[in-house]
């Protein structure tokens, strides 16, 4: 798989000008005076590794105006032009969201929310996606059915509605 | 060891989306968490106004959980009821107010305006809230 593939696809938006190199190292170095005096980087490169083969580079300016929902579809386009081999677009069809590769679970319920700014990404993030289950549905009257494995618990917070726990917790600490 | 007799609550992805929930999970075995109160704060929450009450998405209970053994450990197998309601960023009130060590007088002030407001919505509903606490409120941006 050649690497640079992607940049021959022409894109007019100003996250063009990342073309002539491969992951933005030249880039970088122009803006890295400009990075340095604002607080928040305006500029951010965003990486979907689908594998260590196959990734997929954006590159874009005025990231508190871009949505989540935008650097899903743009990713995903750019991943679909990477690669001609319809057993892999069809594995692309079915990625339903993306996460970050480092599992930071913040940004992960960030980039869930499709109208979410995107003002929180670093400079740098590396993303991975996010295969879908299908959902069952119900025979008769084609409802969907829902149930706990349609769910993949990522973190347990801890007991709510009844406060002896907390309180109990909380009195042994104090002592 | 998790204790299931109180209500657990765990952060949830719904695996044909990948959308974020939260997951409360009431123990059906513990005498405490009769099924008329879970239907009871099923009903109410399908009711409540978005903008005060986390949204109720889905609900379901499990009758054996032994398929499920295995989820991360996180959630234990008993037959338990499930509550899927919409998940907020922000942590809890207690937390909140932690990170700020105090909060402005008009802070404050918003703060605690927002809080009798969901709570007048419940009284105009007949519903009496017996344990309100900082920690029970939580912060969205």
């Amino acid at each position: 798989m050649h690497m640079g593939e992607h940049h021959s696809v022409p894109s007019g938006d100003s996250d063009s000008r990342g073309q002539a190199d491969k992951f933005g190292i030249e880039n970088k170095k122009t803006t890295a005076n400009a990075d340095f005096f604002s607080l928040k980087f305006l500029r951010a490169t965003v990486i979907l590794e689908y594998d260590p083969s196959l990734r997929a580079v954006l590159q874009f300016n005025d990231i508190a105006n871009r949505t989540a929902g935008w650097l899903c579809s743009k990713l995903l386009k750019r991943l679909r032009a990477l690669t001609s081999n319809p057993e892999i677009h069809s594995k692309i069809d079915s990625i339903v969201a993306l996460k970050t590769k480092n599992q930071n679970l913040f940004h992960d319920v960030l980039l869930s929310m499709d109208d979410c700014s995107l003002s929180f990404l670093e400079r740098e993030t590396i993303l991975v996606p996010y295969f879908g289950a299908k959902t069952r549905y119900c025979e008769e009257s084609l409802t969907p059915l829902i149930g706990l494995e349609d769910f993949e618990i990522v973190k347990s917070l801890g007991y709510g509605g009844f406060s002896k726990v907390f309180l109990g917790n909380l009195s042994q600490y104090s002592r | 060891m998790i204790n299931l007799s109180f209500p657990y609550i765990s952060i949830a992805r719904k695996k044909d989306t990948g959308k974020f929930y939260a997951v409360k999970q009431i123990n059906k075995n513990e005498s405490i968490n009769q099924p008329t109160y879970v239907i009871n704060e099923r009903d109410m929450l399908l009711e409540a106004p978005e903008d005060f009450f986390s949204k109720l998405k889905y609900s379901f209970q499990t009758v054996n959980d032994n398929a499920f053994a295995n989820l991360k450990g996180l959630i234990l197998k008993t037959e338990s009821y499930y509550l899927i309601m919409k998940f907020y960023l922000g942590g809890d009130f207690h937390h909140y107010i932690l990170q700020r060590k105090s909060l402005s007088e008009k802070r404050a002030k918003e703060c605690f305006a927002q809080i009798l407001t969901a709570l007048e919505v419940l009284h105009k509903n007949r519903i009496i809230f017996r344990d309100l606490k900082v920690k029970r409120s939580i912060e969205v941006h």
